[in-house]
């Protein structure tokens, strides 16, 4: 693990599911440490989880075997990326709405504020970042502030 | 391990199915498989005790709802309990109480599958 500093933090990550445990703990750490509540907390751990998750199953890994995770306080953000070598392949049902899988990405976009995949040669990095909610408004699970994910 | 999953029949109808812990991709393939044995049974009621999951994913998400289809396709009803309002928040996203009934405990579960479907309000 490395501390970038004392507000960030970047972790190569072993690309199997034994680690999302560790990551979820991280990403709540950092949603504390930011000053999240705790739907807000639980609504970020779930959209890294998710983001990990999916660079886990369907992305590739290092020629170490990890991936890279980042955690980072930038502005007004807290700020998640995670990046793989391989290709972002969302699986979106397109006639089903109980099926089985093909969600995540819907629900990353529903539970944080901004939502960026970026696909390239070298492989796919994931960046989702969400803002406080401003003192006095009590938020709900879900609840988004700004643009939609591209 | 950070989830943990049982099973037991409470009568020849139901079947519930008890997890704890958090529900992540390591945790999904066992719930569904718990799910996939209680339909290939033909059990009419089952009930997914959520009480003590902590986390779920939408993988265990689309577990449940793919159950849901399968006993419901067989006249049947899975349905959910919880109370975490963290996980409860994540059903409300993924539209999951559209069609699974939640229920606050597994009392209130048993007392829905005993009614008759006609008469059966979510």
């Amino acid at each position: 693990m490395t501390a970038v500093s004392s507000r960030e933090r970047e972790v190569w990550l072993a690309a199997e599911a034994g680690g999302l445990a560790e990551t979820r703990r991280l990403a709540d750490e950092a949603a504390a440490s930011y000053g999240l509540e705790e739907s807000e907390r639980f609504a970020f751990t779930f959209a890294v989880n998710e983001a990990v998750s999916n660079a886990i199953e369907h992305g590739a890994p290092s020629p170490e075997g990890t991936i890279r995770i980042r955690f980072s306080e930038e502005g007004d953000k807290l700020v998640f990326c995670v990046q793989d070598y391989g290709e972002f392949a969302p699986r979106t049902p397109l006639h089903d709405q109980r099926a089985a899988r093909g969600r995540g990405l819907a629900f990353m976009a529903a539970m944080v504020d901004e939502l960026d995949l970026c696909r390239g040669a070298a492989g796919t990095v994931v960046r989702l970042s969400k803002r406080r909610t401003p003192s006095g408004f009590a938020s709900a699970n879900g609840r988004r502030s700004s643009r939609r994910p591209a | 391990m950070s989830y943990y999953l049982t099973e037991s029949g409470v009568d020849a109808d139901t079947t519930t199915i008890v997890v704890g812990g958090e529900l992540d991709t390591r945790a999904a393939p066992a719930l569904r498989e718990a799910l996939e044995r209680a339909s290939d049974a033909g059990v009419t009621h089952v009930i997914v005790d959520l009480t003590d999951t902590t986390f779920i994913d939408s993988t265990a998400i689309g577990a449940l709802l793919w159950a849901s289809k399968q006993v419901g396709e067989a006249a049947g009803e899975l349905q959910v309990v919880c109370t975490n309002r963290n996980v409860l928040g994540i059903f409300e996203i993924a539209g999951l109480d559209h069609f699974i009934r939640v229920s606050q405990t597994h009392e209130e579960a048993l007392q829905a599958a005993a009614m008759p479907a006609e008469l059966r309000v979510r």
